[in-house]
């Protein structure tokens, strides 16, 4: 009589763990549990996502002018950043990491700095961390115009967008991306 | 009356037959469990995936002329979002009749980064007080520039935002 009482709830409780197992799960966009509040724009703007990237050509911090299309063919995450912009500073130690693991296999990260070059060297130099992909520069309302191109209609810092060996792009996302969240999204795509 | 005769009867068909309770106990779990997962499509229970609010949404900026020689510069500022102090700016085209004075700002929050150290933020509501000067006693028209730059705590800082009001001051 006490099993055929109590066997009921047993069995709506473990039914109960699972619905919200699952529930957390795909919150969570699978294993990783970090930057809880970015937010991932799976369809970005209207007919962002699946569109052929825009072109650009900006200098890096050399000076040489950098044409987008030298990186055809590979799988290309382009970060807008600024100095002022701490979430900015945070998620660029783990970019570097991403571009040592994955540069044989085809991933280009490129940083678009919206802002003056003085600014950005310092700025990196205090990073302590050697960056080992291209920085360009553009501190006028042309970088401001391309992040918008590129689907940041807030104007809005950090903002990360991945585009296909194809060139198009495949994710955006406002607001800082943890190294584990753009990893996840950049194997499929290598 | 008779409801409770059904309720008895009910009770006893269950007793006498489990399986009828469990199916009952699955059913109501499964309904739960799809409810929740449309839930959870549609936005309801994640918040992470909440869109970050605009920038004119997360700073709500308004000015005001108080009395005959000050404005007040008002931001609403939303749950989870900050406006750094050291990133206002106010302006007032050269060549016009009023000059702007010191804006006196109430005491921020103090806000520790790895990165810039200390820093001095707003949260809430913010009221800057802007005295303002008539070069020419007769102006009674003031084109006031502001800017100001913010962050979202959940990792999102948003550009330099710049506002330009038209004001008219009262007689002097």
């Amino acid at each position: 009589m006490v099993k055929r009482v109590i066997l009921p709830f047993v069995l709506a409780f473990i039914i109960f763990g699972v619905a919200a197992a699952v529930i957390r799960y795909q919150r969570e966009g699978g294993s990783d549990t970090s930057p809880a509040a970015s937010q991932e724009v799976s369809a970005g703007p209207a007919g962002l996502i699946g569109s052929t990237r825009p072109d650009f050509s900006l200098p890096d911090l050399a000076g040489n002018q950098r044409q987008v299309e030298e990186w055809d063919g590979k799988v290309l995450m382009v970060n807008f950043w600024a100095s002022w912009c701490i979430p900015c500073r945070h998620e660029i130690p783990g970019f570097v990491g991403l571009q040592e693991k994955y540069e044989s296999t085809g991933l280009r990260i490129i940083g678009i700095a919206l802002d003056e070059q003085t600014a950005v060297d310092r700025f990196l130099t205090g990073l302590n961390v050697e960056i080992n992909y291209p920085q360009l520069i553009s501190p006028d309302s042309v970088g401001i115009a391309l992040a918008r191109a590129y689907g940041d209609t807030m104007g809005a810092l950090p903002y990360t967008v991945l585009v296909g060996r194809d060139g198009r792009i495949e994710f955006v996302q406002f607001g800082e991306l943890s190294a584990e969240q753009a990893e996840r999204r950049i194997q499929p795509l290598l | 009356m008779s409801c409770l005769v059904r309720m008895r009867a009910l009770n006893s068909r269950v007793a006498r037959r489990p399986f009828v309770f469990y199916a009952l106990v699955l059913m109501l779990a499964s309904s739960v469990a799809a409810a929740a997962g449309a839930g959870q499509k549609l936005g309801l229970f994640d918040k992470a995936q909440e869109a970050f609010l605009a920038p004119d949404e997360a700073f709500v900026f308004s000015a005001e002329v108080r009395g005959t020689n000050t404005v007040v510069v008002h931001w609403r500022i939303a749950e989870g979002y900050y406006l750094y102090r050291a990133r206002f700016a106010f302006r007032s085209p050269a060549g016009t009749g009023v000059s702007l004075g010191v804006p006196v700002f109430p005491k921020g929050v103090s806000k520790e980064d790895e990165y810039l150290g200390q820093t001095e933020v707003y949260y809430g509501d913010l009221a800057v007080i802007l005295p303002i000067h008539r070069i020419n006693i007769a102006e009674r028209h003031l084109r006031l520039e502001v800017s100001y730059q913010g962050c979202a705590e959940a990792g999102l800082c948003y550009s330099p935002i710049k506002k330009v009001v038209e004001l008219t001051l009262p007689a002097v």
